[in-house]
């Protein structure tokens, strides 16, 4: 079945860049088609695409006067017809809406048997501010309709300008993976990986089918479209070390609500640690990167804090941070854990109980993010502790 | 009502508009005391600094959405602010007739500039060309910025000329240094010759030049294919040939004609090509809404359908 994938991106944002890379990285020996419907890309990475021996069809709707559906959708039928290919890459235009299309190509879809893929939007690092408000009609709906956000040029953009980047980006797309690490830090399967989680798909595909509804009642249609989410192996938590564990342990992903049982046959604690956690992720959205949506029996003892964060640490820093943990001023924290980047370009991967503290060096990640659990936590101390 | 001039600065994001506006306003030959209203309809990197400018008053205003160009409340600024003169840094992403259809009727437009950053032109005026047709098309002068020796100045002189052949062009290097674009764009028919014949592929070129500059065709013969247009906007004895020119892509495709006197007027359907030879004049029509070039048809006959029926303006 053909699988295909978006690559959004306001012009200049490095799409065929990465395109380039996951080419060459991650999608050897894959029967590949390229749509381009962005002027003036192709021309420069033509030879590329011959060598790589990747079809590239041009579409001549680009321009931001055109109206893109209605030739879109033709032209992706014959290339599904004509190369049946593993996997088709859409790079639309940079001055388009992502969400339009993400409308042709699932009219498409209806009707061929295709798999929708990632939906992905490249977004500058240094311009999300100005984007945000300039050329909001088309960055805005890139965003907020992408499945993953991947950042480009992080490693030239100072800290503060990256953090603001990534505040405005959640607060377009509070579901979507981000991306902050630099792309030569990341083997490419790492990013296909994260743009590849499906609940975050459905989700979009939900979404859409919702506004396309009219729908008012968001909020809860949004909770419900994500209730079957719950039980699926491939859940979109960004918390991916906690979901490994607890596959393990339970055999079912840990955002399963019927784990409730297992958990208190097990060892209690844990047990109750890891369930609570998912649920107040929810309460505490905002923050969080979970995706795991769709529970609603809250635990009024247990709370989570979680949060991305580019901030880079050194492992001293981190074990001075877990030990304060167990000081009792930030609450009771039962749990804590996480994955950061390192001051010396390292990743560290940390992991504490009360009492004991596991600070390691691990291969990079697409994102830092840190989770706390536990009772009573005062949100602004930890945020003050861990510098975020 | 005393006039109030108008400046204009236009240009995609990033174009450099607020620093070249900051310089200009820093030069003690424009800004000696004078009262300006300065109209930001874009919100950059860069920002303004004042304190610089050596003479007379700035009052800065900001512009939120094009929905605030309005007659009433440009006036209001104006009044609140005693401008003299108006400098507006326009949003790339506006047309022009947002503003200017828009203006109190004493603002004049005095000078209109275009800057553009060299590096990401090219690609911007692919993928929004009808943005660069609006900005390039009325500017005097298209600065470009960032242009170091490896940009290819032949492009950019190629896409400005695409919209603009009367624009000035000039390249400006990282290190401050102007060059001056002298390349000559030579039309593909002599506006001399005793009949001017048009080819089939450059009437668009032809129609801009002549709406352009209609002093130029007075009393001189042309001859052209085209398709013919029957509308009641032109008066009796008269029709519309013309050709379907496209600016931008298939969605802007859209009929431009010149308004023709003939006997047989009337006997040409709609769309049917014909070869027209006519003598041009300069005359009142309500259609161009003021003085235009007619055409007075001395032969029109049938002809072969041109080879692309539709023409683009370059």
């Amino acid at each position: 079945m053909t699988r295909i994938d978006i690559f959004s991106g306001f012009l200049g944002a490095g799409k065929t860049t990465l395109i380039k890379k996951l080419i060459a990285e991650a999608f050897t020996g894959e029967k590949l088609v390229l749509i381009e419907n962005e002027f003036g890309e192709i021309g420069i990475d033509g030879g590329f695409m011959k060598d790589a021996g990747i079809e590239v069809t041009e579409m001549n709707s680009g321009c931001i006067c055109c109206s893109l559906v209605g030739d879109f959708s033709t032209a992706l039928e014959k290339v599904i017809h004509e190369y049946q290919p593993d996997r088709i890459l859409i790079e639309p235009s940079g001055v388009g809406k992502l969400s339009d299309v993400i409308r042709a190509v699932e009219q498409v879809a209806e009707k061929n048997e295709v798999m929708l893929g990632s939906f992905v939007a490249v977004a500058d690092a240094g311009k999300a501010k100005l984007y945000e408000k300039n050329f909001g009609e088309f960055y805005n709906d890139q965003i907020e309709h992408a499945s993953a956000i991947i950042l480009s040029r992080t490693q030239t953009v100072p800290q503060d300008k990256l953090e603001t980047a990534l505040h405005i980006l959640r607060s377009h797309n509070p579901h979507a993976t981000i991306i902050t690490t630099p792309w030569e830090q990341l083997p490419a399967e790492k990013i296909t990986e994260v743009m590849n989680q499906p609940a975050a798909i459905e989700r979009e595909l939900h979404e859409l089918l919702h506004e396309a509804e009219h729908c008012h009642n968001h909020e809860q249609e949004h909770h419900h479209g994500h209730g079957h989410h719950d039980h699926d192996e491939n859940c979109s938590c960004g918390c991916h070390d906690e979901h490994k564990e607890h596959d393990h342990r339970h055999g079912e992903c840990c955002c399963d609500d019927h784990d409730h049982e297992h958990d208190y046959e097990e060892e209690h604690h844990h047990g109750h640690e890891h369930d609570h956690a998912h649920e107040h992720h929810h309460e505490h959205g905002e923050e969080c990167s979970c995706g795991c949506h769709g529970h609603h029996h809250a635990d009024d003892v247990f709370a989570s804090w979680g949060v991305e964060t580019i901030r880079k640490y050194t492992a001293e820093q981190l074990k001075a941070a877990l030990k304060a943990l167990d000081e009792g001023s930030y609450g009771t924290v039962l749990r804590a854990k996480g994955i950061v980047a390192g001051q010396d370009g390292n990743w560290l991967y940390f992991d504490h109980v009360p009492g004991e503290a596991d600070v390691r060096t691990g291969s990079a990640d697409v994102i830092g993010r840190l989770c706390v659990i536990g009772a009573e936590l005062d949100e602004a101390a930890l945020k003050t502790l861990f510098e975020v | 009502m005393k006039t109030i001039p108008v400046y204009l600065f236009t240009g995609f994001l990033e174009s450099g508009k607020t620093t070249f506006i900051q310089e200009t306003l820093e030069d003690p030959r424009f800004s000696a005391d004078e009262k300006t209203l300065l109209l930001l309809c874009e919100e950059g990197e860069v920002e303004f600094d004042l304190s610089k400018v050596p003479g007379g008053t700035v009052t800065v205003e900001t512009i939120e959405s094009k929905d605030e160009l309005t007659q009433e409340y440009l006036r209001n600024l104006a009044a609140k602010s005693h401008a003299d003169r108006v400098l507006v840094e326009y949003n790339g992403m506006w047309m022009l007739s947002d503003l200017l259809s828009n203006m109190p009727k004493n603002w004049q437009l005095y000078q209109n500039i275009m800057l553009a950053d060299a590096t990401t032109f090219p690609q911007y005026s692919l993928n929004m060309r009808s943005l660069v047709i609006d900005k390039a098309g009325p500017a005097e002068m298209i600065i470009f910025n960032r242009c170091a020796d490896d940009v290819d100045r032949m492009e950019l002189h190629r896409l400005v000329r695409e919209a603009s052949r009367r624009a000035e062009i000039s390249y400006e290097a990282p290190d401050g240094t102007v060059d001056y674009d002298e390349l000559e764009d030579p039309l593909p028919f002599d506006k001399e010759a005793e009949l001017i014949k048009i080819a089939d592929d450059d009437f668009g070129l032809w129609y801009t030049d002549i709406t352009d500059n209609p002093q130029d065709y007075t009393g001189k013969r042309v001859q052209f294919k085209a398709q013919a247009c029957q509308t009641p906007r032109v008066p009796k004895g008269c029709f519309a040939p013309g050709r379907f020119l496209m600016t931008c892509c298939v969605e802007d495709i859209t009929f431009v004609g010149l308004v023709c006197k003939s006997e047989t007027a009337a006997s040409w359907h709609n769309r049917e090509w014909i070869t027209v030879t006519a003598r041009v004049k300069q005359e009142y029509q309500a259609i161009y809404n003021g003085k235009g070039p007619v055409l007075v048809a001395e032969s029109i006959t049938p002809a072969e359908k041109a080879k692309n029926e539709v023409v683009t303006p370059y």
